[in-house]
């Protein structure tokens, strides 16, 4: 039979797809480092901080309903200041994706395939988010709900695993809070709600697609309080094993922490398996603001989005190459300029500016139905 | 319209990577440009270029099919 | 989509090519009607069937008139022939019957012929089709209709057991080339009036009978609409195998994954026909197809089922796991020994470089070799005549085996590897899906050697998004588990016993989902008071 011209993902898929998303690369390079010890509660507090953001995407969703963001930003500025906007949008998208692309391609350079060049990672990794999405946004979701399995029971084994290798020191998480909830709060704002948290804008794109839409929003942000306390989870177990300033230090505090990991003489290096793991939020985070560039596009040029899968994913693996000479550069950036520059204009500032018009065209809508 | 929105990506979004590397390191603008774009000593060209112009290529090719469709469906 | 419109329009033009083709074909020339004169008839039948050996034609009396019978002696039977055709014409000689019109002709079939298949034709091509098929036909001087009588029985291979799926458990039968046996086999097993059979003519030269069976009330309709329709759209010359349908009617032939299942044993396909799947019996193959069918299908033997469900389990997680070996055993010891030996036990790592010492080859040239030497074996011991094929586990033993080892071609590890990959791949209980890691196999290798552990898990990820985005007959091929469907997990990686099993499969979105819903366990309800003594 054939398949469906609007493509749909179940509300499992959703959940999956938003936890997997949120995993990707914040488990890659470690969240809220800057809070020392108390990461960890960092990162609860911002998880439940963002419950509002995304409680306010999924409203302007709900007000136009069944049209993803940038449908609305048509509707509501007309055809020619949504094309900017929406063109900004694209460029974010991408901008971010690859970023998280790069921070893959760190990863694997630096510990798991020495002596290749990043960009056979960057590229062969595309090429392969470029199939998936060639296949489709279902096929994503469905993909996604073989592989979440896997992604939940390691972060959960790691834990267990170092807790039976006697490397979890709970003194390491001591004293709680010793300066207050002063650094806390510098490190939630603006770093932890813009990077992971904040960029579920880009599920604004996703969410009209989701099979049931009513529950969308409900689902979206119970997967965000999940998914932040495993976060929290996973930040507790790096700080107890490796101490509040060699997980700074780290490049990669899972991976370090999970290097820790040594049981019967026999389960060792458990770090390279975690990799899999790792790639797989990866694939996700990248795809989807792969997914809403590309939808982007489809609305700006007019063409329907697979067109542009091929030529975009190339840009994205030549993007994450020349975004930054090196590591330090790219994670200074990431934390000292992105979160300002990029992140905030395009998480809280446009949706804020189309809240007004939004509610505006809305009822005009709503009047005219009613006037038929 | 796909070369199109290649080229035009391509170029803001090294446009912007090199915004923001002009503010982290202070260069002027051509100089970060020329910075960015050579790439390390590690990192192979070849490979990098020979993708990004697959990509050109297969815009070309997508444009070429997709005007072909529709000046036949034009025609019918 | 002009060129979906191109090929619509090639299609048609086709198609009318083809039809009037096959009427020239079935007629051997030309396509005369059938006259009343007998002469004319036989000359036309003469004609259509000159220079065949196997053709009789007899000259006979009919009710007082001149007549004629003819039939293929290689498609009919003879003693059948005699009996049921020739004796009761030489008794109706005896009494006075005449026939002069056509319900007279009649009446003289119900009276000498009963218990007789037959049709009435009125074209002569619809006789000479019959004929082909094992009829003989009967035509009488001065009747515009020409009578066909069913006398064929041919020889076929008795029931055996199947030679692939063998069980240790379990009904020893297996279909044969006969779809007239097959279908008996299949409704021995399910005597119930919602059973159904479809025959339609499939190829153009060949004419092939091919069955569908289904079970109504049962199957999803759209899904059965969709088996039809496929199988009415096959546009070919020849059908030898089920395997040539199944090629013509999968969703997809760009994977190596079997899209349609296919048993050489009836209790699976009545199983699955009750599932709410449909069969397809092709005349001459003793592997029916079933379709829809989904991943999880071919990790399921129909053993399972027949004892305890613990052991049915765990074997069933044993396959699991040995595709997943099939699949990815020899790679990760190409990305293990090339690029991360710190995944590898240290003393573990030391004794395989020992071993590997003497070794002139890098570790994937080696294993590549070990591979395609297996490959060949394994071809080699199919398709050997059976009185050499002692010879084949020698030369294979010595080849694979301590040999090669001996001669510092391979190290004693890769061996091992070998063996265990090759094991694995035959656990499968459906040959045809080993071909998907057989071949997948070398695509991991190769990624492994350029990009080691993480090549690997690219191929994992692209063949899982391949998988995902199959489909068969409109079900998607990973279904119970992508999407997730909770209910239909009692029967995919684990089988729960029978009385927890209630429902047929969500996404065969069957017309009567429950399938025994007052089934229950077999233990006695513990009541609180007491109870026993």
């Amino acid at each position: 039979m054939q398949r469906e011209l609007v493509e749909k993902i179940s509300l499992t898929q959703l959940f999956i797809l938003v936890s997997a998303f949120l995993f990707g690369s914040a488990i890659v390079v470690g969240i809220g480092g800057e809070a020392k010890q108390d990461s960890w509660i960092a990162v609860i507090v911002a998880c439940l901080l963002s419950i509002i953001p995304v409680w306010f995407y999924t409203f302007l969703l709900s007000r136009i309903p069944e049209k993803n963001l940038f449908e609305i930003m048509e509707i509501v500025l007309g055809k020619v200041i949504s094309k900017v906007f929406i063109l900004l949008y694209i460029l974010y998208f991408f901008y971010v994706s690859a970023r998280v692309l790069r921070d893959f391609g760190e990863l694997i350079v630096g510990d798991m395939l020495v002596n290749t060049p990043i960009e056979v990672i960057s590229i062969t990794f595309m090429l392969f988010v470029a199939y998936i999405l060639y296949l489709g946004l279902e096929v994503l979701g469905r993909f996604s709900e073989i592989y979440a399995p896997y992604l939940m029971g390691s972060i959960f084994a790691i834990g267990i695993l170092l807790l039976f290798s006697r490397e979890l020191h709970v003194k390491n998480v001591m004293p709680i809070l010793p300066e207050g909830i002063g650094p806390v709060i510098g490190t939630v704002f603006p770093e932890l709600i813009t990077f992971p948290f904040g960029e579920l804008v880009a599920f604004m794109m996703i969410l009209p697609y989701a099979s049931k839409v009513r529950y969308a929003g409900k689902t979206t942000i119970f997967a965000l309080i999940v998914s932040g306390l495993i976060l929290a989870y996973s930040s507790f177990v790096q700080i107890a094993t490796l101490g509040p300033e060699a997980k700074l230090r780290s490049k990669f505090p899972l991976l370090t922490a999970t290097g820790e990991i040594s049981l019967w003489d026999f389960i060792e290096r458990v770090d390279l398996i975690i990799i899999f793991v790792v790639m797989f939020g990866i694939l996700v985070k990248v795809s989807i603001f792969f997914y809403g560039g590309l939808k982007g596009l489809e609305l700006v040029f007019n063409r329907p989005y697979r067109a542009f899968i091929y030529p975009m994913a190339m840009i994205i693996a030549f993007m994450s190459i020349i975004i930054s000479k090196n590591f330090a550069e790219h994670i200074s950036e990431g934390i000292s300029m992105v979160p300002w520059i990029i992140h905030f204009p395009f998480q809280f500032g446009i949706p804020l500016l189309l809240f007004p018009f939004v509610l505006w065209k809305a009822k005009v809508l709503k009047s005219e139905g009613k006037k038929r | 319209m796909v070369t199109i929105a290649f080229v035009f990506i391509l170029i803001s979004s090294t446009l912007l990577s090199i915004l923001l590397d002009m503010h982290l390191y202070n260069l002027s603008f051509f100089q970060t440009l020329h910075f960015s774009l050579t790439l390390d000593a590690g990192t192979r060209e070849t490979i990098v270029f020979t993708a990004l112009i697959t990509g050109l290529f297969a815009s070309f090719f997508l444009d070429y099919r997709m005007s072909k469709k529709e000046s036949r469906e034009k025609r019918s | 989509m002009g060129w979906i419109k191109k090929i619509l329009l090639s299609q048609k033009s086709y198609n009318q090519d083809k039809s009037l083709k096959h009427e020239q074909l079935s007629l051997g020339k030309e396509a005369p009607p059938l006259s009343k004169d007998l002469k004319e008839n036989q000359s036309n039948i003469e004609k259509a069937f000159e220079n065949a050996k196997d053709f009789k034609i007899e000259n006979i009396h009919v009710g007082n008139r001149e007549g004629m019978i003819c039939y293929l002696n290689s498609m009919t039977d003879t003693s059948l022939l005699a009996e049921k055709i020739m004796v009761p014409l030489s008794n109706s000689s005896q009494q006075d019957r005449s026939i002069t019109n056509l319900e007279e002709f009649e009446s003289y079939r119900k009276e000498f012929f009963s218990g007789v298949g037959y049709h009435f034709h009125d074209k002569l091509h619809g006789l000479i089709d019959d004929v082909l098929a094992g009829y003989a036909g009967v035509i009488v001087d001065g009747q515009p209709k020409g009578l066909s009588l069913h006398v064929g029985n041919i020889e076929y291979r008795p029931i055996e057991e199947p030679s692939t799926q063998t069980v240790i458990r379990g009904p020893k039968e297996g279909f044969t080339e006969s779809m007239d046996t097959n279908i008996s086999l299949i409704r021995r097993r399910i005597q119930n009036t919602s059973l159904k059979f479809e025959t339609m003519t499939v190829g153009k030269d060949t004419r092939t009978s091919v069955t569908i069976a289904y079970i109504d009330g049962v199957i999803n309709e759209g899904i059965l609409d969709e088996v039809k329709k496929r199988i009415k759209k096959i546009r070919t010359h020849a059908i030898f195998d089920s395997g040539n349908v199944e090629e013509y009617i999968s969703d997809k032939n760009m994977t190596v994954f079997p899209l349609i299942y296919n048993t050489e044993r009836p209790d699976s396909a009545a199983a699955n026909l009750l599932e709410g799947k449909a069969v397809i019996i092709v005349n001459g193959s003793p592997f029916v197809l079933i379709a829809p069918t989904v991943f999880s299908d071919f990790f399921e033997a129909t053993e399972d089922y027949y004892q305890s469900f613990f052991i049915g389990s765990f074997i069933r997680l044993i396959r699991y796991a040995s595709f997943l070996i099939a699949l990815t055993l020899p790679s990760l010891y190409v990305a293990l020994t090339a690029f991360h030996h710190a995944l590898i036990p240290t003393d573990l790592l030391f004794s395989l470089q020992a071993q590997r010492e003497g070794v002139p080859f890098p570790a994937v040239i080696e294993l590549l070799i070990m591979e395609v030497t297996f490959e060949i074996l394994r071809e080699a011991g199919i398709r050997m005549p059976r009185a050499i094929g002692q010879t084949i586990s020698i030369v294979g033993a010595l080849v694979i085996g301590q040999a090669a080892v001996e001669a510092g071609l391979v190290s004693n590890a890769l061996v091992i590897v070998i063996a265990l990959t090759a094991l694995a791949t035959f656990v499968s209980p459906i040959a045809s899906f080993t071909a998907a890691a057989r071949l997948l196999r070398f695509i991991f290798i190769f990624m492994a050697a350029v990009f080691g552990l993480y090549g690997i898990l690219l191929c994992l990820f692209f063949m899982v998004a391949h998988l995902v985005s199959l489909r068969s007959f409109g079900v998607p091929y990973l279904a119970p588990i992508a999407p997730f469907i909770a209910e239909d997990q009692e029967d995919v990686f684990l089988r729960f016993p029978f009385f927890s099993n209630k429902r047929r499969p969500h996404y065969l979105k069957t017309e009567s989902p429950l399938k025994n819903p007052e089934s229950e366990s077999p233990t006695p309800p513990r009541s609180k008071k007491g109870g026993g003594s």
